[in-house]
Formats: structure tokens, sequence, C-alpha cells
């Protein structure tokens, strides 16, 4: 559904089972910024996804341990998902695609076999095991490895394509995919308003309990949380954010942390190593500076970097 | 001023692409550590490059222009939540 709100107009849709919503300051370039992000969705859903046996990601997986050629995108996508895991110290980590099959989450999350046996402790391999060749375009993983890509793809794809559509139409624009929110171009008057929450939802809707508002101008904010991907394996209540030392979920520390960064892919990737570190987070919080609202498993609020009280 | 050399010109216009193609380098570079060693072993570029990455402060969390309170009136234009 469209809606054209003054002079912002904006459009909603289902996509990688996330929440779309765009968002453009001129309303005649909503259709064409639609049909942009639209493509860009598709384009690194056929790249990246680790739900699809015909994306380029697959292969990596039947490769046994070989170099194998892939498109610029991937490649791209891969080289984004490395950083975050060196700017985290491997706290956000794409090597995790195998315990997250380990747990069940090979397919859409109400479709996961509760099983019978808990989940084992098993770290992961880690980043530092895959070799990436920019120039030759190919890489290679460990055989046995599998790549996950979910916790840097969203917020690089709204970057991306909130780049682009604010550069061929010169509109405002904003792009969320899953609650990770990009920004491009001038900002409407007051800045753009996001709700963060446990949960994305509709921002037109009520506001959940716990829930502000702030506004950005500029660069991204997200927000990662455990109250969202959650299921039952092995009689244990697990989710899609995992300590990749352990292979499992993080001692529960922080249900939700949003950040607001330069880019949305650098937002989320603080927020996704905080959840991931808990407690532990503070100091390294305090390095970087960047604005963060951390929720606790009871629901108390704490700020810092400039998140406005 | 003084007349322009084309010879200087051109040597300067040389030193300029290098100068941006070790910048390209360093921009990737700052995308991974394992791409570090994979670039730095075929291109002699990538040494410098190495540096500027380091130096010039691209390997970071990059900051925004930070946040500010929403008017209690008005639609919010997106939720932020997990997904």
């Amino acid at each position: 559904m469209d809606l054209r709100d003054g002079t912002v107009a904006s459009a909603d849709w289902a996509a990688w089972t996330c929440r779309v919503r765009l968002a453009v300051t001129d309303p005649a370039a909503l259709d064409d910024a639609r049909a942009l992000l639209t493509d860009d969705l598709a384009d690194v859903d056929l790249a990246c996804s680790r739900f699809r046996t015909d994306a380029e990601l697959a292969l990596l997986d039947g490769a046994h341990g070989r170099w194998v050629s892939v498109s610029p995108l991937l490649i791209e996508a891969l080289g984004v998902a490395l950083r975050a895991a060196r700017l985290t110290d491997g706290d956000v980590d794409p090597t995790v695609g195998g315990a997250l099959v380990e747990l069940g989450y090979d397919r859409a999350v109400e479709d996961i076999d509760p099983g019978l046996v808990p989940p084992v402790l098993r770290p992961v391999a880690g980043w530092q095991t895959v070799e990436l060749d920019i120039e030759a375009h190919r890489v290679r993983v460990p055989d046995g490895v599998q790549l996950d890509l979910g916790a840097t793809a969203k917020a690089w794809t709204a970057d991306r394509s909130a780049a682009e559509i604010a550069r061929r139409t010169g509109s405002g624009v904003l792009v969320s995919i899953g609650g990770d929110v990009a920004v491009a171009g001038r900002a409407p008057e007051g800045g753009w308003r996001v709700r963060v929450e446990d949960v994305t939802g509709d921002p037109s809707g009520p506001a959940s309990p716990g829930s502000a508002t702030v506004t950005i101008t500029d660069g991204g904010l997200a927000t990662s949380s455990t109250r969202a991907r959650r299921w039952q394996r092995g009689g244990v209540q697990v989710h899609h954010l995992l300590d990749p030392r352990t292979g499992l979920p993080p001692v529960p520390a922080w249900r939700t942390v949003s950040a607001a960064a330069g880019s949305c892919v650098d937002a989320n990737t603080v927020s996704t190593a905080t959840v991931v570190r808990g407690h532990g987070a503070w100091p390294w919080l305090r390095e970087l500076g960047v604005p963060v609202r951390l929720v606790t498993e009871h629901g108390d609020v704490l700020t810092g970097g400039g998140w406005p009280a | 001023m003084r007349p322009t050399d084309p010879i200087t010109t051109r040597r300067r216009g040389h030193r300029r692409v290098r100068a941006v193609t070790a910048a390209v380098a360093g921009t990737a570079l700052a995308g991974t550590g394992v791409l570090t060693v994979v670039v730095a072993a075929d291109h002699p570029a990538a040494a410098a490059a190495e540096t500027s990455s380091a130096t010039t402060g691209t390997d970071r969390v990059q900051p925004s222009g930070g946040l500010g309170r929403a008017p209690s009136s008005g639609v919010p234009h997106a939720s932020s939540g997990g997904s």
C-alpha cells in the first residue's frame, strides 16, 4: 500500500520474510524508487540467500574447499560480512551458517522441526578461514563451513539501495528492510522519524510498550533483538543471533539493542555485536561513541553515545 | 604564472593514477583481513594502500550525524526492531 503523508510518500511490502518500507521525500519518485529497491532485493537474494538452492552462496557449500568464482555482488557482500567480523573481533561472524542449520534454521522459522536433542556447544570455524580474492572474483571456504550473511546483508542492501535511489531520483529516501534503516539524500524537515522497538512493526500502527521514537538525517539505524525469530529446539528456546564462540545464542543480557552510525551496516554491526557481547560490550561502546539504546531482559532501558534522552 | 611543461604534467598524471589505484585498493583492503593477504601478494600498490587504510580511518565504525528526539506528534516514517 502506498501512503502519501505531506511531502513524504511511502510503500510497504514483504521480502526476505521481513517488512520492507520505502519512503521518499519526492512523491513522484516513489514508483521508480520501488522498482530499484525491488530489483536490488531480488539480486541480493539470488546471490546471498542461505535458503535457496539456486543462490550463488550455495555454490560454496558444494565446493568442498576449492576456490569458486562468484559475482561482484557476492564478493561485495562477503567483503562487508568479513569487515563486520573484523571490526567486532569475530562477534559478528559469517561462518555461523552451519550452527544455524544445526539449530534447525534452514527453513522458515515457523517450519522448523523442534527436534528432541538439545543444542550442542560447538564453536564456529571463524571468519579468518574465509579467503576472498576481489581481483579474481573468487572465494574459498573450508570444506564443511557454511556461511550466513544474514547479519549484514539486509543492512548492506538498505545502504546501497538508498544511496542509488537518492542518486538516480534526486529524492531524499529511507529504506527499511526488517528494521534495518538506511537514509540518503535530503531528509524531510525535522528528520526521518524512526520508532525503535523489540520487533519491527507497522510504523503507522500504535506504539508498542517501551518503544521510543528518534530522528535521523543521515547514515543508518539498526536494531537487533532476541525477541524476533525465536523457536524451540530440543526443548530449549533459541533465536537467530548466535555467539560464534559457542555456536549457540549468547547468555541473555540485552533483549534488544539499537544503534545509529554512518551507515546502516555499521549500525547493525554494533547492535548485533552488542547482543552477543552482553554486559561486556560497554567498554567497546564507549570507545566507539555511537548512539546506542539497550533494553535489558526485564525491559530496563540504557542509552549512551548521545542517544536522545 | 610558470609555463606548463607537458612532460611534467604527464608524469603528475601518472602519479595521480597510481595514487587513485592505491586509494581504491585501500578501500578494498578495508573490507577483509584475509583479503589483505591475497591482494598484498598480487599488487605492489597494496602495501602502501594497507598503510593508507589504517591511517584514513575507513576501517572502523563510521559515526553518523547523530540522532534527534522526535516530536511527540507525527507518525513515524519507519519502525526499527528485530526481524
